[in-house]
Parts: C-alpha cells; sequence; structure tokens
C-alpha cells in the first residue's frame, strides 16, 4: 500500500511538470513587435511581447524573458542594463488566450542587436522562442551636451591664461634681476 | 610677544604664503590641472545625462564628488609642501630666525593653503550651476560643496601641515598625506552591499572624508533632504576641529632638522 502510494506520489512529481513543459514549448506561441526597430543612443523604445496559447488546454503560470544580444559578437551585452526588469510572469493563459507584455528598452551602445523572447516554466528543460528582432541603434552624441561646453573649455583657458601672464611675469622678473646683478 | 603683535605675525605669514602660492605657478599650475581634470569629468557626465545613460541628479553627485575629492586633494598637496617644503629648500632657517612664533607661523601657512581649496570652490561653481540647472539641484549642490567641500577641505589642508611639521622631507610628507587621503576615501568605495550594513555605515560616517562623499551622493543621487542626513557633517565638522588643534600643538615641533 506504501509503495503503490510512493510511486503514485512520485508520478505526480515526474510527469506532471513534464505535461506542463510541454505545454509551454509547443502550445505558447510568442511574438515580438515591432519586427525590427531603428533608434538612436539614449531613446527609450516600447516592446511589446504577445503570448498566445495555440492549444486547446489552460497554460501557465509561466514566465516571458527577454534577452539582447550581437550576433556579430563584435561587443558583449548585459540587457540589465537595457532594461532593469528582464522577466515578466504569466499567470496562465485559457485556450486561444492572448497576453501583451511590454518591456521599455534603452539601448547603451550603438550597434545591431537581436532582441528576442522565451517563455519557461521554473526547472523547464524545454522553453518557448519568439521571433528575433534587429534593433538597430545610432551613436547620439552632441558637441554640447546640458550647455557645459562653454564652461568646460572657458574654464581650464582662464586659469591657463592666468598661468601663462604669471611664468611670463615671473620670467620678466628674473630677467631683470639677473640684469641688474650683471651691472 | 603680544597677544596684537602674534596675531599680526601670522597674517603676515599668511599673506607671504598666500602671495608665494597665487603670484608664482605653483597654485596656478595645481587649479590648472584641476580644472582640466573638472572640465573632462562635467563632459562625460554631461554627454551620459544628455543621452539619459546617467539620471540628471547623478550627473551633478559626480560632479560635486569630484569637485570635493580634487580640491581636498589639490590642499593637502599645497599644504604638505607648506613646512617640509621650506626645508627642504633651506628657506625654514630664515623663517625661524624672524620674530615669529612657531605657532603663527603654522597657522598662518594653514590660512596659505587653504586658500587652493577656496580656489577650487570658486572654479568649481560654474561646473556644478551649468549641471544642476537642469535637474533643479543647484541650491543643495552647492550647499553640500560650500559646506561638506570646506569642512573636509579644512581637515586634510590641517592634517597637510600636522604632517609636513615633522615630516624629515618634502617626499615623505606628501606620500603620508596622500597615503593617509586614499585610506581616508576607502571607506565610499565599499561594495553598496556592505556599506549599507551596520558596520560599513559606521566606517562611512566616521570618516570625514567618505561621510563628505556621502553625503553629496545622498542629497544629489538619492533625493534625500539635507536635513535628514545632517549628522554625516558631525565626522568633518570633527576632524576639522581636532586636526587643526593637532597641527597648531605640532607647531612646537618645528624645527630645522631632528624632525621624523
Amino acid at each position: 500500500m506504501i509503495v503503490r502510494g510512493a510511486f503514485t506520489t512520485l508520478a505526480i512529481i515526474v510527469f506532471v511538470p513534464l505535461s506542463v513543459f510541454a505545454q509551454v514549448s509547443q502550445d505558447v506561441e510568442l511574438v515580438v513587435n515591432p519586427g525590427s526597430i531603428e533608434t538612436t543612443l539614449g531613446r527609450t523604445e516600447r516592446i511589446e511581447v504577445r503570448a498566445t496559447n495555440t492549444s486547446s488546454e489552460k497554460v501557465g503560470p509561466f514566465a516571458v524573458h527577454v534577452d539582447i544580444t550581437d550576433p556579430a559578437s563584435e561587443s558583449s551585452v548585459d540587457p540589465e542594463d537595457w532594461t532593469p526588469t528582464l522577466t515578466q510572469e504569466v499567470e496562465g493563459l485559457e485556450p486561444g488566450e492572448s497576453n501583451t507584455l511590454i518591456w521599455n528598452v534603452q539601448p547603451i551602445s550603438n550597434g545591431a542587436y537581436s532582441l528576442y523572447a522565451v517563455a519557461l516554466v521554473a526547472g523547464s528543460v524545454e522553453v518557448a522562442v519568439s521571433n528575433a528582432v534587429t534593433v538597430r541603434v545610432e551613436s547620439a552624441r552632441t558637441l554640447n551636451p546640458e550647455g557645459i561646453l562653454p564652461v568646460a573649455v572657458a574654464l581650464p583657458l582662464v586659469v591657463g591664461a592666468l598661468l601663462a601672464l604669471n611664468l611670463r611675469r615671473s620670467a620678466a622678473l628674473r630677467r631683470n634681476r639677473n640684469a641688474r646683478l650683471t651691472k | 610677544m603680544t597677544a596684537r603683535s602674534a596675531r599680526a605675525s601670522w597674517i603676515v605669514i599668511a599673506v607671504h604664503e598666500l602671495r608665494g602660492l597665487w603670484l608664482s605657478a605653483k597654485g596656478l599650475t595645481v587649479l590648472f590641472g584641476y580644472t582640466i581634470l573638472l572640465s573632462i569629468m562635467a563632459f562625460i557626465a554631461a554627454s551620459e545625462a544628455q543621452l539619459n545613460l546617467l539620471d540628471a541628479r547623478e550627473s551633478v553627485g559626480i560632479v560635486v564628488q569630484m569637485a570635493i575629492g580634487l580640491g581636498t586633494l589639490a590642499a593637502l598637496v599645497v599644504s604638505a609642501d607648506a613646512i617640509s617644503g621650506e626645508r627642504e629648500r633651506d628657506t625654514l632657517e630664515a623663517l625661524l630666525v624672524t620674530p615669529v612664533s612657531r605657532r603663527a607661523l603654522v597657522i598662518g601657512k594653514m590660512v596659505g593653503a587653504s586658500s587652493m581649496w577656496l580656489a577650487g570652490i570658486v572654479v568649481a561653481v560654474p561646473y556644478v550651476v551649468a549641471m544642476a540647472n537642469g535637474p533643479g539641484v543647484a541650491a543643495d549642490a552647492l550647499f553640500v560643496l560650500v559646506v561638506a567641500g570646506s569642512l573636509v577641505g579644512a581637515s586634510l589642508t590641517a592634517l597637510g601641515i600636522a604632517i609636513s611639521a615633522v615630516a624629515m622631507s618634502n617626499r615623505v610628507s606628501l606620500a603620508a598625506g596622500v597615503g593617509v587621503l586614499l585610506v581616508f576615501a576607502a571607506p565610499s568605495q565599499l561594495p553598496a552591499v556592505t556599506a549599507k550594513g551596520a558596520l560599513g555605515a559606521v566606517l562611512v560616517a566616521a570618516n570625514p572624508v567618505s561621510a563628505g562623499l556621502k553625503l553629496a551622493g545622498l542629497v544629489l543621487i538619492d533625493q534625500e533632504t539635507l536635513a535628514s542626513q545632517w549628522t554625516l557633517l558631525i565626522s568633518p565638522v570633527v576632524a576639522a576641529v581636532v586636526l587643526t588643534y593637532l597641527a597648531i600643538r605640532l607647531s612646537s615641533r618645528v624645527r630645522l632638522g631632528g624632525a621624523r
């Protein structure tokens, strides 16, 4: 009796989560919008991830995680620098139901990146994967950020000019003193 | 020597020091380097703020912290040279034979060296005002720069003079001064988790340099009110008073030779 009960418990532990994993990986469709993004450094872009249950049974709860990478491997990307919240929870989806999740991402370096989302259950070995969105980020450096340029240039110039005058005056005094000593 | 003549003699020394610092290339060279570094830091911080990569308040906090850090370093370098430099250049003897007490000599030199930090404040104000204009924290930023910065600057100037009074050579005096400054500044570099712990918080608050820098960070970046963080001014006030007293006490140790 005890052995039978143990087998039942084991079956629940093993098979129930496996069935959930299969539902998430096979029955959830993830679509990231917009399909491609052209932006400039410092701007914030709104990303929508729509999760749809394409099966005939309820799916979830599950997590949707956004990742950003540089496919050309020209730079390392830490997605947490782009958005503080990488993972959001979906309580569950009824058959045919959709849930749209929003991320506001702010690129921190220029280049071409790929952004995609995955859906997974904790401890799962399978994931549902979205389309990959290309994010092209242009540099947007300006010559006078926050109006600091006049101050940043003028102050060293003023102090440098005072220093030059001082050095010139000291040299003139030295020359006069030497001239007096020579006489 | 009467009290009046003693008072007059430190003024004479102070005026002599101010002339020596600002009519020679010494003070302006240090100030020139200070403005170059401040310009670079302010430009980088403003660029990051404009691109929204850095909060505008944070960029102001960085510039104020940099101004305090570099300004106090400049004041320490100048004060560390004050007496040991005279000793090394063989000009201390001429000063010691004048009818000026050693105490008046030290006080006058301390006043002269303090002008380095005052010049640092004057030069830093336009940067801080330009940066703080956007986020509207100019008043807080100027208060932190002037009050916290001046207390830290006064502490380190007095420390530099105290070390200079007993140091054998200028090199020893400068190395010891900068070493102590690094030790003082170290708690401000503690990881955030450690700094928030009870011991870390005490360590930061008890140290005048890290307390001043922490106050700048809390008020300008974390939007804490000055009234709620005034306790961070305790250690800079205590340090300024104690180190000034120590420097004056050590004036009796100012000798031509035999210093350590």
